[in-house]
């Protein structure tokens, strides 16, 4: 195979509607959504930039699209949507809260073309259903059920805070228990409705303790047991691990770099927990954006860190979680989301 | 001279490139 290999990945909110209304969730207002027309659209937008890129500098682009939600299945054309996104050549993955899969639904995602689907599971039931709402706990792994019983690749994810993190052992045991490929780990963003759940963040001391103790885990796990918060990802690396200084980001946090999200109404951001608007899917050309926005060119540029982060080591391949950045931030008055990372012990 | 949406294009991916090619990437990327 030619050319350099460069993965890039879209996170497509198609719905905001949601049949939960979780204490943590990023969300805080129901916004519009676009039609299955202009999402095909904005999906042909893309595509165009990707293979604009590919030809120009002869790269071997891997693209996929994350679609989410809301509650994804909430929507009548996403097999529709599934399907058109699959036939332009992206690989496709859901995030879902699980609770509407029955047996039907699991055999038709197992027919279309998903590379996985991730459940979101936040404890053991009553943490989860204090969270998400009663019943849901039982709803949601039953949608876990048939999603293994159908064979679909899926992982659980969980949101971690003070408020779950003593669970982690035995959610790693139920995992196994369910067969479930992997069990992932994300941090809280206290933003939107989880704004007012700050307080729940873990410190840095218990964040670089809940992370080693990941990777003991998965040491010993029969699933993978990991985390992609960058965060994570600087913890499992050997001490002696030599860091290539670019100064251009090579990993950790893919908001403006190696991937980009879109909201259900069209809006652009770096990321759905870092709410910053960029454009709108529906009146730019995706390729002009992503080389023009100077937001997405203040999180690739080393020079426009604060110190604690632009002078780390790690640098390239961390930035930590700039949504986490940017809600602390917030909470304290600015908008500075190229500040240090608030739960980062390095 | 103003740089040119191409030209800032280019900047990024031929530095992306440069390191990608070298086999530098040590980390998966993240975006929940």
């Amino acid at each position: 195979m030619q050319g350099t290999l460069f993965d890039f990945f879209v996170q497509f909110h198609i719905t905001e509607r949601c049949n939960l209304s979780c204490r943590h969730c990023y969300q805080s207002k129901l916004m519009p959504e676009m039609t299955y027309d202009e999402i095909c659209r904005a999906i042909d937008n893309i595509r165009g930039a990707i293979k604009g890129w590919a030809v120009e500098y002869d790269m071997i682009l891997q693209p996929s699209f994350h679609f989410t939600g809301g509650e994804p299945f909430l929507r009548q054309d996403l097999f529709e949507i599934l399907g058109y996104a699959y036939e332009q050549d992206f690989s496709i993955s859901l995030m879902s809260n699980g609770t509407l899969i029955d047996r039907p639904l699991a055999k038709r995602i197992k027919d279309v073309h998903i590379t996985d689907v991730q459940i979101s599971l936040d404890g053991l039931e009553h943490t989860h259903d204090s969270l998400r709402g009663k019943g849901s706990y039982k709803r949601t792994l039953e949608g876990i059920k048939n999603l293994v019983a159908e064979g679909v690749q899926m992982s659980i994810n969980l949101t971690v805070s003070r408020i779950n993190m003593g669970q982690c052992e035995e959610l790693i045991r139920l995992a196994e228990d369910l067969a479930v490929n992997a069990i992932t780990f994300s941090r809280l963003v206290p933003t939107g409705r989880g704004k007012k759940m700050g307080s729940q963040s873990l410190t840095p001391e218990e964040t670089a303790d809940f992370y080693r103790q990941l990777n003991e885990y998965n040491k010993r796990s029969s699933i993978t047991v990991s985390s992609r918060d960058p965060l994570a990802v600087i913890l499992s690396l050997n001490a002696n691990e030599e860091i290539p200084q670019t100064d251009i980001p090579i990993g950790g946090c893919a908001a403006g770099v190696f991937g980009i999200t879109i909201c259900a109404d069209g809006t652009i951001m770096p990321c759905r927990r870092m709410d910053l608007a960029i454009g709108n899917i529906n009146d730019v050309s995706f390729r002009e954006l992503w080389a023009e926005s100077p937001v997405l060119w203040s999180l690739r540029t080393r020079e426009d860190y604060r110190d604690e982060c632009r002078l780390c080591q790690y640098w390239p391949v961390c930035r930590g979680c700039r949504a986490i950045a940017l809600a602390f931030a917030r909470a304290s008055g600015n908008d500075d989301y190229l500040g240090l990372d608030p739960q980062c012990s390095l | 001279m103003k740089e040119t949406s191409r030209e800032k294009e280019a900047r990024f991916f031929l530095k992306m490139k440069e390191v990608l090619a070298k086999g530098k990437e040590v980390s998966k990327s993240c975006l929940a």
